[in-house]
């Protein structure tokens, strides 16, 4: 069967002052009917811009994607077709939430008008029955009293109130596919758990499919069926949500790993990664990870690592991971 | 580039160097007293704009503002427009050689049309109006230098006292502001008109300067309390450094970047509110030819010779221009976040 | 809401009360009095100067006539012109009307054709089309505008004859039926309204495309595109909305230029307005009508911007009471 969404050779690159900054480099992924993908990195890495490269919402110029690539929904590459059909696709078949509800809500117009557009665009409802959709969708959220926020203006309202309005949003047209971009990291840690309890409840009831960016590994682990990890824009493990977990294959991944907070592990074994992501417009040669990798060869800054597999569903790609069957 | 730059600067000097005699007999003539300040106001943003620069010769930021102002097309046209009126003000004895308020026959040889005699033609009174449009660069540049001077330093000093006491002082100085922004400056300009009476080049020039400034104390007010906010004021006052120095040293740098956009703009202005008040009939003395008081003459017989009001207009439209496009582009080469 | 009216009407009467501070200054330090200058083209014996004098009370201390300016002023008081031998208050009052009507009609032209070419541009950032519009709008700002004016008048009234070139009626006016009298009033506008107002667009598209272009860089506006909303929708219901706002400022800030401008354009197309008077009174030294139209005109730029403000409070739901 193939899968929902295939994003194949994804290069999204920007012409900037200082050169061509290639932010995301040849990114390939599947992502499956009713699965959730967890994509995960520092920022910096490429996540947000692969995540906004799929519904196109990258500015052309000053980006640009490169002539290999490929985003194929239910069989249609989505780069190739007209703006009308592409409007088709947004907020009616892949949906999207983001990083900051305050900002990515309009200031100057009610929560509820901004549902009432996004049923409008891709419906024939009258404003009534869009107007008693929205409410509907408010309530499904877990807002209270929706008939009387449904006139507020998102000021009035804290921020994860402001994301589950955005949540609601993505669900008006009942979405198959609902990209988060870091949906809980503006918010407080007890919301955030709220708002990840939300999302995937209303995955399995929406049988949707879910995209999952974060920069945070941890938050996958609850969450997640699959992760990759990109680093310098281009993944660099992918595999079993399990298996990333207990046998990260790659030495960023282990160093993702080790600076996630545990309650079995004491504090102190806590690390970051030293050094920080180089800019899109001088990655390193070979491997993009190699100056801050601690388990470096040689053939490292020269050669790009392949795509080793590790065991099953698993890939890793570089010169020190072991494939399967071979330790 | 640097090529065309070496053509224009060894052609000048070889024509100052071989004109030199007439040039200097003629610079003090007919006009006496409005060529210094012409050079000048030229020079006035550029000085402004080489102070910066030389404040902060080590920092590679100054290189980078350097370097986008030479890509800038804008700049370089503005700069061009500037200059070539600059040069035509000063060199407008050479460029003609027309009196600019002789009249040689003002029966005969009335509202000529353009030709190669006179390639703008005669005004009413037989007047070469190519000669006057020249000499008239040099009374409304000149008017716009001493002006934007004045506007620099009364502008600069009011934003930094404001900004700087706070409190009272703070209050009525931008009390005093707004009042100055509320009145329509024209009328202001007009009801000192009214009493004073006639005005001369420098009267005229300080006026204009002493109701052009509360724009300007406004951005620095803003640009001295937000430098109060910052760190590095706090580490200086810590270690001792004297309030004056602290002026001099950490704040005058800072503000010389809206300073300088501010006077490039400050040009423009003035340039035309000086020809909107001699337009009116209150700026410029006839029958020395400012360029507002040119299109004043031309307005009785706009219909038999047009050109008269035309010439100086494209004048004034093209000495804003070059100073707006200076200013625009000078502006997003030191902000380049901002669009 | 109400403290902020209540601060707001304070901070206005302090900005009118230095208005009115600076207007008598000004007349106070000019050279001579205002007898002096009154009769100064005139020669009178000095008794008709110690009775203007005792008349005008200019004989008291200048403290007391501060206060009694003051208090005038408060009273609606604007003294005598006296080259028309009328109060001033009759003369501002009888130019007013006709600058109201040519400041609001160019102030209509200037808004609408201003934000929509800086929609236009911020929409279309740094594309051709942008810099074409960025370029026309600097050469319409760059124009002398009793300049401008002119060479409409030369164009359009005089080559073309399409408009009158003077005056706000045509001679015939009181003879005119109703609907004629509108059309001949509409006719005489048409050419100071389009010179003050293209030349107020240029500033306001100009202002308004930055405003757009911000807008654009906006959360939201991905959120609108990622909603599947078509472009125009994207433009015209989240973008221009947002940079509407700043607009309603921008309305109240450019008051004291559009009466400037007015000056000038009413003297180029013996526009009987305001500023006409107020250059009339400048050739007579009547200087009491010159400085109560100043002070008039920083009155309404005043009152302009404080209906800006509570405008822009009411509109924007971030500042509206809730």
């Amino acid at each position: 069967m193939t899968a929902l969404l295939r994003v194949r050779n994804l290069s999204t690159s920007f012409a900037t002052e200082s050169g061509l900054a290639r932010a995301v480099d040849d990114v390939s992924f599947d992502l499956e009917q009713g699965e959730t993908l967890g994509l995960v990195g520092e920022s910096g890495c490429g996540k947000t811009v692969t995540a906004l490269s799929i519904l196109r919402l990258i500015a052309e110029p000053p980006g640009q994607y490169g002539e290999e690539s490929r985003i194929e929904y239910e069989g249609v590459n989505l780069l190739e077709l007209s703006a009308r059909d592409l409007r088709e696709i947004r907020g009616a078949q892949i949906a999207m939430i983001f990083q900051e509800p305050m900002s990515s809500l309009n200031p100057v117009l009610t929560v509820g008008s901004q549902i009432v557009e996004a049923i409008r665009a891709h419906g024939s409802e009258s404003r009534r029955e869009a107007t008693e959709r929205a409410v509907e969708l408010l309530t499904l959220v877990g807002i209270p009293e929706p008939g009387r926020q449904i006139n507020d203006y998102p000021h009035q309202m804290s921020g994860g109130m402001q994301q589950r309005v955005m949540i609601a949003m993505a669900l008006s047209c009942r979405p198959k596919i609902l990209i988060a971009d870091e949906p809980t990291t503006a918010l407080d840690v007890t919301i955030q758990a709220q708002i990840l309890d939300l999302l995937m409840d209303l995955k399995v009831r929406f049988g949707m499919s879910v995209l999952f960016i974060t920069h945070d590994l941890g938050v996958l682990a609850g969450i997640a069926d699959r992760v990759a990890v990109m680093y310098g824009g281009k993944i660099v493990e992918e595999g079993e949500v399990h298996a990333i977990f207990e046998r990260p294959a790659h030495p960023y991944t282990q160093g993702l790993l080790r600076a996630v907070p545990h309650i079995d592990r004491p504090t102190a074994q806590l690390r970051g990664i030293p050094g920080a992501v180089p800019t899109a417009t001088e990655w390193p040669s070979g491997c993009r990870f190699h100056p801050r990798c601690s388990q470096r060869i040689d053939r490292c800054s020269t050669e790009t690592p392949p795509d080793i597999t590790t065991e099953t569903e698993h890939i890793a790609r570089c010169w020190v991971a072991t494939p399967a069957g071979k330790s | 580039m640097t090529r065309w730059f070496l053509i224009a600067g060894v052609s000048g000097a070889l024509l100052v160097a071989v004109r030199f005699p007439r040039i200097l007999e003629l610079l003090t003539t007919p006009a006496p007293g409005t060529v210094l300040p012409a050079i000048g106001a030229l020079a006035l943003p550029a000085a402004a704009f080489a102070g910066w620069y030389w404040s902060r010769r080590g920092h590679s930021s100054t290189q980078d503002v350097w370097g986008r102002l030479i890509a800038s097309k804008s700049f370089l046209t503005g700069a061009g427009v500037v200059a070539t009126l600059g040069l035509a003000a000063l060199l407008a004895p050479v460029l003609t050689s027309y009196n600019p308020n002789a009249q040689p026959d003002i029966l005969g040889a009335a509202t000529l049309r353009p030709s190669w005699a006179h390639p703008f033609g005669t005004d009413f009174f037989s007047r070469d109006l190519l000669s006057r449009v020249l000499y008239g660069a040099r009374w409304s540049l000149g008017i716009a230098l001493v002006a934007v001077t004045l506007l620099v330093v009364v502008g600069t000093a009011a934003g930094i006292l404001a900004g700087w006491a706070g409190g009272i002082v703070d209050a009525v100085v931008m009390r005093i502001v707004d009042a100055g922004i509320a009145i329509p400056r024209i009328l202001l300009l007009l009801v000192i008109a009214a009493l004073w009476g006639n005005l001369n080049f420098f009267a005229l020039a300080t006026l204009l300067g002493l109701t052009g400034w509360f724009g300007l104390s406004r951005i620095v007010r803003a640009e001295v309390l937000s430098l109060k906010q910052r760190p590095f004021l706090h580490a200086a006052r810590a270690l001792g450094i004297s309030r004056r120095r602290m002026v001099t040293h950490h704040l005058l740098p800072n503000l010389a970047a809206p300073i300088t956009v501010t006077a490039a703009l400050g040009v423009g202005n003035i340039v035309l509110t000086e020809a909107s008040l001699s337009y009116l009939g209150v700026g410029a003395p006839p029958p020395d030819p400012g360029w507002g008081n040119i299109i004043r003459e031309s307005t009785s017989i706009i219909l038999s010779a047009p050109w008269v009001a035309f010439f100086p207009g494209v004048a004034i439209f093209l000495t804003v221009v070059g100073f707006s496009l200076i200013g625009d582009s000078l502006r997003s080469a030191l902000n380049p976040q901002a669009r | 809401m109400t403290r902020f009216l209540v601060r707001r009407i304070l901070h206005s009467v302090a900005i009118v009360f230095i208005v009115a501070t600076i207007t008598f200054l000004l007349v106070h330090i000019a050279p001579g009095d205002p007898a002096t200058a009154q009769f100064r083209d005139r020669p009178v014996s000095p008794e008709i100067v110690a009775q203007y004098r005792r008349d005008w009370g200019l004989d008291r201390p200048l403290y007391q006539q501060y206060l009694s300016y003051l208090s005038n002023i408060a009273r609606g008081n604007l003294g005598q012109s006296f080259s028309l031998n009328r109060p001033v208050s009759e003369v501002v009052l009888q130019a007013l009307p006709n600058t109201v009507f040519l400041a609001v009609a160019a102030l209509g032209i200037s808004f609408a054709v201003g934000i929509v070419i800086g929609t236009a541009q911020g929409a279309t950032p740094n594309s051709r089309f942008d810099h074409t519009l960025t370029a026309a709008t600097l050469a319409v700002f760059s124009m002398p505008i009793f300049w401008f004016g002119l060479m409409m008048m030369l164009v359009f009234g005089q080559w073309l004859g399409w408009f009158p070139v003077s005056g706000a009626t045509s001679p015939v006016y009181s003879a005119l039926p109703f609907l004629g009298r509108v059309a001949d009033r509409l006719h005489h506008l048409v050419l100071p309204a389009l010179t003050l107002g293209l030349g107020g667009s240029a500033v306001v598209a100009r202002f308004h495309r930055a405003e757009i272009a911000e807008a654009f860089a906006q959360d939201f506006i991905r959120t609108a595109r990622a909603k599947g909303l078509s472009e125009r929708d994207v433009v015209l219901r989240h973008a221009l909305r947002n940079a509407l706002l700043p607009a309603i400022t921008m309305l109240g800030l450019s008051l004291p230029v559009l009466f400037s401008g007015a000056v000038l354009v009413e003297h180029v197309f013996a526009w009987h307005g305001m500023g006409l008077a107020a250059f009339d009174a400048v050739a007579r030294r009547d200087y009491n009508v010159v400085t109560a139209i100043a002070l008039f005109g920083a009155i309404m730029v005043v009152i302009g911007n404080v209906v800006a403000d509570l405008a822009y409070r009411r509109v924007d739901p971030r500042t509206r009471a809730s």
